[in-house]
């Protein structure tokens, strides 16, 4: 039954390929596709692309979960084809550690402690547990970018307020004065050429050798390109001083005070919806309680049988 | 040769051979590598974070703390039983800083709660008086208040303020201390009149708020650790109980019974650990005051 299910799965894998491949494409139609691609008249988009198209909710799979933009936001200094070399490395040697054990206890106990087939799924499942550390520290950048704007705003309208500094500037020196360098990193590293030189269609134009573009577009794309959310708000308030003429060091004050306010109705929900999932914890407790009791009464019990 | 030593020399050598080729890639990223060293800092920051709550300088702490083991594990030893060697162990490791950091915290939340009428008194004294900013806070750090004396002592005898604030936010290692610092440093440039609409308008309410939330954030961590509390006492009781009653006991002396007692210890300690990570909290940004006073001297060069 396993092996046949194993096999249904190797089979549809292997069609999949193929149809990929273009092998049950029809050779008129290869035909017709490769001169309508010569004169561009046949969408040429990759797979992701067009689908996201057709279903908003996959193009937000999609975009959430590209290597190449986790790898970006989380600044690992590795692009993806070494994300995936050094993944498929691990999962390799996860898989020969298993299976070297596996036939260790067979020349030792005469069995086999997992089935082989287990040690390579829990091999693949080292793999998934990558991508989710990956996810997982590109989601703590976004939150340690956000938090350093966030909590320096009010620095920022110090630093704006005889005029001396403009807000970009202003973000810029507060960046280069905390501890933690998630900001300025991302202010002056190659975070921005790395995600233009990955998608030219939306970000090709936030670098500035011609100097064409705002700094309150540049901040509105990276706000849209990494989800930070603070910098959309910069960006928004930065208009605002610009068009109608408002003092930086107030609207950063303004914009500090919001925050702050924010935060503490985030606590307080965060709070009551703690509440209740702490309860699992103290649940848990029966555990070690029952297995303190019960162990020696199950010991009592095995010699009496015995 | 035989296949099954065949087959192990091959298991080995692809083994050895991905090993190198990991060690090769993750060695040759020097971001990774300055990650890995700063996974210690943390760590750091945590026992000095403790040593400042408690008012001990960090050498005393760490001596506090390598005693404390030493004697946890003299304890274990002279009882003999590998399980009292590793519980008394992990009571000096992790049980000593998890229950003085409670206190810690406490006295931390104490010294923030005094930087508001501390910031106030500066404008007060720089509105009344003609003084500047340096002199003013000069004369409160001679009489301050007592939850804040330790961590202001730099500012007593000192040439430069820059210096000393760079220092009191060193001693505070407090994220609130350490912004006022940044604040005060960012105001030294400016007149006193600026100061005190900007102390007034920005800077007051905004460490009002920022009291708010430590002292919420403080409840509900005392909350978590209160909960920790009552598993520990509960599983404490439960076990004198057991030990005391000697057919029970007597299942304990065991190889079997040690591991289950080691088992149910981490059963425990993962408990504990669970109410720590659901424990919500909220973050802060820690200042480098030291960069803020580089990138102010940058300025003017």
């Amino acid at each position: 039954m396993a092996y046949g299910i194993l096999l249904l799965l190797v089979a549809s894998v292997l069609g999949l390929l193929m149809w990929r491949a273009g092998i049950f494409t029809p050779p008129a139609a290869v035909a017709w596709q490769r001169i309508g691609r010569h004169h561009h008249l046949i969408d040429d988009r990759p797979l992701e692309e067009r689908l996201g198209e057709r279903m908003p909710f996959l193009a937000g799979f999609f975009r959430q979960s590209s290597i190449p933009r986790l790898l970006t936001i989380a600044n690992r200094g590795e692009d993806m084809n070494t994300w995936l070399v050094k993944v498929s490395v691990l999962t390799l040697l996860v898989a020969v550690l298993l299976l070297a054990v596996d036939f260790a206890s067979s020349l030792l106990l005469h069995v086999l402690i997992l089935p082989p087939l287990l040690c390579l799924l829990i091999a693949g499942g080292f793999a998934i547990l990558q991508f989710l550390a990956l996810q997982r520290e590109a989601r703590h950048r976004q939150e340690a970018v956000n938090r350093s704007i966030a909590q320096a705003l009010t620095e920022m309208a110090i630093l704006t307020y005889g005029g001396g500094y403009t807000v970009a500037s202003a973000l810029e020196f507060v960046a280069r004065c905390q501890r933690d360098r998630s900001l300025l990193s991302f202010l002056t590293g190659d975070t921005w050429q790395r995600v233009a030189a990955q998608d030219q269609t939306s970000l090709l134009l936030t670098l500035r050798p011609n100097q064409m573009l705002s700094t309150v577009t540049i901040y509105e794309r990276i706000a849209r390109e990494y989800d930070l959310e603070m910098f959309a708000e910069l960006a928004v308030n930065m208009r605002r001083i610009a068009e109608k003429g408002l003092v930086p060091s107030d609207v950063l004050t303004s914009l500090s005070a919001s925050n702050g306010q924010k935060r503490l109705a985030e606590m307080q929900v965060k709070a009551e919806q703690a509440r209740p999932r702490l309860a699992l914890p103290i649940g848990m407790m029966v555990l070690p309680l029952l297995s303190l009791i019960v162990f020696p009464i199950g010991l009592a019990l095995l010699a009496s049988f015995k | 040769m035989s296949p099954v030593l065949f087959f192990l020399q091959i298991l080995l050598l692809v083994a050895l051979g991905l090993a190198f080729l990991l060690f090769l890639i993750a060695g040759s990223d020097p971001v990774m590598r300055r990650r890995r060293l700063r996974a210690l800092e943390p760590l750091l920051d945590r026992e000095r974070y403790v040593a400042t709550g408690l008012g001990v300088e960090f050498r005393a702490w760490v001596t506090l703390r390598l005693v404390t083991i030493g004697l946890a594990l003299a304890v274990g030893f002279l009882v003999g039983t590998p399980v009292v060697v590793a519980g008394c162990l992990g009571l000096a490791v992790f049980g000593l800083p998890w229950y003085l950091s409670a206190r810690a915290a406490q006295h931390k939340l104490d010294m923030d709660r005094a930087l508001v009428p501390f910031m106030i008194n500066v404008t007060n004294l720089l509105s009344q008086g003609q003084q500047t900013l340096d002199h003013a806070l000069r004369e409160l750090a001679h009489n301050p208040d007592r939850r804040l004396a330790h961590a202001l002592e730099p500012l007593r005898n000192t040439d430069s303020v820059s210096g000393a604030l760079v220092q009191v936010a060193r001693r505070g290692q407090s994220p609130m201390l350490e912004r006022i610092c940044v604040d005060l440093l960012l105001s030294m440039d400016q007149t006193p009149e600026a100061f005190i609409e900007q102390a007034e308008r920005i800077l007051i309410p905004q460490y009002q708020q920022d009291v708010e939330i430590q002292s919420r954030n403080h409840a509900a961590l005392a909350g978590g650790r209160q909960n920790g509390l009552i598993v520990l006492l509960i599983m404490a009781l439960a076990f004198i109980l057991v030990m005391r009653i000697d057919t029970l006991r007597s299942a304990y002396t065991t190889v079997l019974g040690q591991v289950m007692l080691v088992l149910d210890g981490a059963i425990v300690i993962g408990i504990l650990w669970l109410l720590s990570a659901m424990t919500p909290r909220s973050q802060w940004v820690r200042w480098d005051v030291a960069a803020v006073v580089e990138q102010m001297r940058r300025r003017y060069s």
